[in-house]
């Protein structure tokens, strides 16, 4: 598994997301300070974009129907959504994002 | 620095031709013929105006010209031109199509205002003391997708400055205009921007502005809409910035036909007053319009929506409607709501829907009992109450900053604890 390079870090707007492709993964970044989070970007609930969806401190809100995702594990924390959403492992390098997507 | 008086008067007249010249000294007559607003006013119902006429001068020259901001930034991405007006003078045109002419006000022969100099003091005052200004129009046939973007800001404080805009879609043509106004944060002034705008015979025309104000600027916007026979007018309003920002809007459908479409949304805040006029008048048969306006208020922020369908004699077959849906957030917020009707003609379809609340309990009961927070549930419903509105605004391009925008609001003023 390498790193692949996907975007500058300063595209992604701080408090919402930026919704990448790789593959078959669709891939929802996130920047908080200087550190970037890479979750599936499909909510486990329904189909909602979860790069749509506000950022508050460490969760993300869906935009549809208000589950929560925190950011680090992708751990639902609130209803209607009850499965984890993928955790994508993400690094800052130079000003550039660089992602590694595993098996999951 | 001179103040609206004789002085200042005379200089402009100066370098008019003589049917300018006497425009201006009637304008200045009915400018001192009329007082500052109060208040007591039914026009001016609610709104106070707490600035000092006498005390503010016009602007010398423009002044330095603001860095763009993420409205304008992501409207100038697709435009296919750019008029850049500040402080009432047009300092920057650029245009990317041979079917759009600008034209600054000293090259025509005659001035389009949207409100007549009796209609209050600062219409007046527009027509005395408006000295520059773009008549932006449209080749008939000319089909431009792209919008055309005018940057407007006020940027000279203690100043009252005089914006005018002109848009004319020739017969058959198909344009889109957005407007900005702007001002630096912190900035005491007042600008009373004019803006008519005119679809000809089966023209299609659309529209937005956005008053972006900082909210130490008073912004009062005359703006009137004239649609040909057949033509279409799509207007879409986004109320954010101003301490008191106002817009007076007249549609006049004309031409048998004709309809238009009305989309505006708003957000208040700190002691705002968001302030709108409306007049829809059908005078053409079987003519359309639908006025759908949103917003919410919080804090001690006031809006104020009156809207007039007003149907004459002659305009058989039409169908007027008008919504307007206000959410008061915190306690001593206030939205005041009136829609009226004034039905000449017996063979028309009216109707009119208005409300005033607080964000329903029904409905955050039900989805705090699916396990939501209440904080959650008041966002998701609040996201709710406005994409049915955004969506239906004329330009698709600016409909994600604004929604951006509108609910950052709200998310601030739930951090901060002001929702009651």
């Amino acid at each position: 598994m390498s790193w692949i390079q996907v975007v500058e870090a300063k595209r992604i707007p701080q408090g919402r997301g930026l919704r990448v492709e790789i593959g078959e993964h669709r891939i929802a970044l996130f920047r908080i300070g200087g550190d970037v989070y890479a979750i599936g970007d499909r909510c486990s609930h329904a189909e909602a974009s979860l790069a749509e969806g506000d950022v508050f401190g460490f969760e993300v809100e869906c935009p549809r129907h208000g589950s929560a995702f925190d950011l680090r594990t992708g751990e639902p924390q609130a209803l209607p959504a009850t499965q984890r959403v993928p955790v994508y492992d993400a690094k800052v390098e130079d000003g550039l994002v660089f992602l590694r997507i595993g098996e999951e | 620095m001179t103040a609206l008086d004789h002085t200042a008067v005379e200089t402009i007249q100066k370098d008019q031709p003589d049917w300018r010249a006497s425009q201006i000294a009637e304008a200045f007559a009915a400018f001192q013929a009329q007082e500052v607003p109060t208040g007591a006013e039914e026009e001016w119902r609610y709104v106070e105006l707490d600035f000092d006429l006498d005390a503010l001068t016009l602007a010398a020259d423009g002044g330095a010209p603001m860095a763009p901001g993420p409205f304008l930034e992501t409207a100038l991405g697709g435009a296919v031109g750019k008029i850049q007006i500040i402080d009432g003078r047009v300092v920057d045109v650029a245009l990317d199509s041979a079917d759009v002419s600008v034209k600054r006000l000293a090259e025509v022969d005659r001035i389009e205002l949207a409100a007549p100099v009796d209609r209050d003091k600062f219409a007046a005052a527009h027509l005395a003391f408006a000295t520059d200004g773009a008549v932006v129009s449209v080749r008939p046939g000319a089909v431009v997708q792209a919008p055309i973007v005018v940057d407007i800001q006020a940027t000279q404080p203690g100043t009252i400055t005089f914006p005018h805009l002109e848009f004319q879609v020739g017969t058959n043509a198909e344009a889109a205009l957005i407007v900005v106004y702007r001002s630096p944060d912190g900035l005491e002034a007042v600008a009373v921007p004019d803006v008519v705008l005119t679809a000809e015979d089966g023209a299609q025309l659309r529209f937005m502005s956005v008053q972006g104000w900082a909210e130490t600027t008073t912004g009062l916007v005359h703006q009137r809409l004239h649609l040909g026979r057949d033509a279409t007018g799509r207007i879409g309003e986004v109320g954010l910035g101003g301490k008191v920002a106002r817009l007076d809007l007249w549609v006049d459908l004309e031409g048998a036909g004709s309809s238009a479409e009305v989309v505006g949304v708003y957000f208040g805040e700190d002691n705002q007053t968001l302030d709108y006029r409306m007049t829809i008048n059908h005078i053409g048969r079987n003519t359309t319009s639908d006025v759908f306006m949103k917003g919410a208020v919080e804090d001690y922020a006031q809006s104020v929506f009156t809207g007039l369908l007003r149907i004459e004699k002659d305009a058989v077959r039409s169908s007027a409607f008008e919504t307007n849906r206000n959410l008061v957030l915190s306690e001593h917020a206030k939205a005041h709501s009136v829609p009226n009707l004034e039905i000449l003609c017996n063979d028309v379809m009216c109707g009119h829907g208005s409300s005033v609340g607080p964000l329903e309990d029904e409905y955050l009961y039900y989805l705090q009992s699916r396990g939501i927070s209440r904080a959650r549930a008041e966002r998701m419903l609040v996201r709710g109450f406005f994409s049915e509105v955004i969506e239906r605004l004329p330009i698709d391009s600016l409909a994600e900053p604004i929604e951006d925008a509108v609910f950052r609001r709200f998310t601030q003023a739930q951090e901060e604890g002001r929702l009651s």
